[in-house]
């Protein structure tokens, strides 16, 4: 167990992170395997956002620890940075900035990084390169923030509910590219409030209700495994009656 | 979508710029895109120079609005200094009785009653004492109406009036000036600009770079000196234009305090923003800071027209350090040596700000 197997981007054990009396988080552990996507869901306070705050080692934990990419995150968190990328929720970057300027700035924050309009045009921002961020949409927004999670090409991900407040249209784009980020090998952690995401996006699914991990598994093994697995309630049951089932309540009302 | 798009494994990697030069360009866009920063920066400062400057410029002598109390059997003498005040270019002369007099000197309109003598009383005044202008104006009065009964000057004085550069009122305003709009530039610039980039969790995502933190914070100390340069050059330029301002010190002492107080004024302004991400309560704190200094620290004119439980603690105030360091440089061509008192002041505040900002800085 003390050394984590070389096909897993990251593993976590036994974390815990109390704010008084709150346990916010209680014991949880994950791993997320080498090309594939893990998706947290949970309601709010449930304990996602701190749990995804340890990892990205923006918060210590109490107890427990962390391995991303083979290094241990108290001991080496600033190789790990150089070779992970986040896009975090409801971050506002500099409106007045061009998408270049923007990526070109976060490309400088790394010893190696691909060069910023390579990345802008994977993300089909090049026509806009030299629009100032005030007036882009928020699909092509989001998608600035993406290159700039992007611009090191990080071999871990970390997608923190990044389809928010988008369009249906933005947001199958979206997925799109997620989809294509993990065919390129990359891992993802993706929290999110959507089961569809969820489902579309994710090998594996955690459901996380205060500060613990409640269920586990496949979309797939979590729709059967808690509504039954006649084949008719497969076909017709969601993440959202799994989530609904464990938590008692639905996930965008929590 | 997925027809357009290349896998991006296969290309170089490379070193694409450097994190501390990049925050400093951020920090310049920052200010030249923001309309409002730039023009509260640059415009504002020689706005006040030229409205003070103009207003205050020509030796316009002050004039004082007089109540004359009407009353019933004034004398031919009354009448002489009535008729010599109402002609008088110092005198505005208001008449009426008690109570109209009474209101206008509520209003403001006139600072001072001369009655003259009636029911057995001589003339007499009334103002209130702890008015400066009204006892100024009582002065002037005065003098108007015993010269007007008669009264000689025993001594004839000759009056020379300054307006060489370098004595006028418009000369000491301009240091002024220059360290105001350091202290209000650095506080609101880059005060708002922390409060900001933490509640839109800007902060929060550099954390998640290999960014070293500091590139940040010095970032906003470089762009401050830049903006500083930018500032000074246009304050001192106008001044020049308006009124042939000058520095009679040496210009790089000048800047080289003005970069002090700058820099001092960063640090107090990241103390300010140390923890909060509410702009409400930034614009409180910087304005619970600034407001007094403004009023006290000798911007407009000499802090000893204080009394002196307020002149003397001021003195240890960061912008009246700032201003009379300025002050004695550009007219008394005073040595950084002469200034080192302030410089000292500065210095402490400096220090002091740092370590503390340091120690409370909050990222998210």
């Amino acid at each position: 167990m003390a050394v984590s197997a070389p096909d897993v981007a990251l593993s976590a054990r036994g974390l815990k992170k109390y704010f008084g009396e709150l346990k916010a988080v209680d014991g949880i552990s994950l791993t997320v395997d080498h090309g594939s996507c893990v998706a947290l869901l949970g309601p709010n306070g449930a304990g996602k956002t701190t749990t995804v705050e340890m990892l990205e080692g923006l918060l210590s934990p109490d107890s427990g620890d962390i391995e991303i990419l083979g290094l241990s995150l108290a001991k080496d968190r600033r190789s790990i940075l150089e070779r992970i990328g986040v896009v975090l929720q409801e971050t506002t970057l500099y409106k007045r900035f061009t998408v270049a300027e923007t990526v070109a700035l976060f490309a400088s924050f790394y010893k190696n990084s691909l060069d910023p309009d390579i990345v802008i045009g994977r993300l089909l921002l090049t026509d806009k390169r030299d629009t100032q961020l005030r007036h882009l949409s928020g699909g092509q927004r989001q998608r600035v923030y993406l290159a700039c999670a992007l611009v090191n090409d990080p071999r871990l991900l970390f997608l923190d509910e990044p389809t928010t407040g988008l369009d249906p249209q933005a947001r199958r784009a979206i997925w799109e590219l997620v989809g294509q980020l993990k065919r390129e090998g990359r891992s993802i952690l993706l929290t999110t409030h959507y089961m569809d995401e969820a489902e579309a996006l994710a090998d594996r699914v955690l459901i996380i209700d205060q500060g613990r991990v409640i269920a586990e598994g496949t979309p797939q093994q979590l729709i059967r495994d808690t509504c039954g697995d006649t084949v008719q309630q497969v076909r017709h049951g969601t993440l959202e009656d799994v989530f609904i089932k464990l938590t008692g309540r639905s996930i965008r009302e929590s | 979508m997925r027809a357009e798009m290349q896998p991006m494994t296969q290309v170089s990697k490379s070193k694409h710029g450097n994190a501390f030069l990049e925050m400093c360009k951020c920090r310049w866009r920052e200010f030249r895109r923001e309309p409002s920063a730039f023009f509260f920066v640059m415009f504002m400062p020689i706005l006040w120079m030229a409205i003070l400057g103009f207003a205050f410029s020509g030796a316009k002598k002050e004039r004082y609005g007089v109540g004359w109390l009407n009353v019933a059997g004034e004398d031919s003498g009354a009448n002489v200094i009535h008729d010599t005040l109402a002609k008088h270019d110092q005198i505005r002369l208001i008449e009426g009785d008690e109570s109209a007099l009474n209101l206008s000197l509520i209003r403001g309109e006139i600072l001072i009653v001369l009655a003259p003598p009636s029911a057995g009383r001589g003339w007499h005044y009334k103002l209130d004492a702890t008015n400066r202008e009204a006892t100024r104006a009582r002065t002037a009065l005065d003098d108007i109406v015993q010269s007007a009964a008669g009264r000689q000057d025993v001594l004839k004085v000759a009056e020379d009036y300054v307006t060489v550069p370098g004595t006028r009122y418009i000369d000491f305003l301009v240091p002024g000036l220059v360290a105001l709009s350091i202290m209000t530039s650095s506080l609101f610039g880059v005060g708002a600009t922390i409060v900001v980039n933490r509640r839109e969790n800007l902060l929060k995502r550099y954390l998640v770079t290999p960014m070293q933190p500091v590139a940040y914070i010095l970032s906003h100390v470089v762009g401050r000196s830049f903006i500083l340069a930018a500032e000074l050059a246009a304050i001192l330029i106008a001044a020049f234009a308006m009124f042939k301002f000058d520095v009679q010190g040496n210009l790089l002492s000048f800047v080289l305090v003005a970069a002090l107080g700058a820099a001092t004024f960063t640090a107090l302004a990241m103390l300010c923003g140390s923890r909060t991400s509410n702009m409400a309560v930034m614009n409180g704190m910087t304005n619970l800071i600034s407001v007094p200094m403004m009023i006290v620290a000798g911007v407009w004119f000499a802090r000893s027209n204080f009394p002196d439980w307020i002149a003397e603690p001021a003195a240890y105030l960061p912008l009246t350090a700032l201003v009379e360091a300025l002050r004695r440089i550009a007219l008394e061509g005073a040595s950084l040596a002469t200034v080192a008192p302030q410089i000292m002041i500065l210095f402490a505040y400096l220090v002091g700000a740092t370590l503390a900002a340091r120690r409370l800085f909050k990222w998210y």
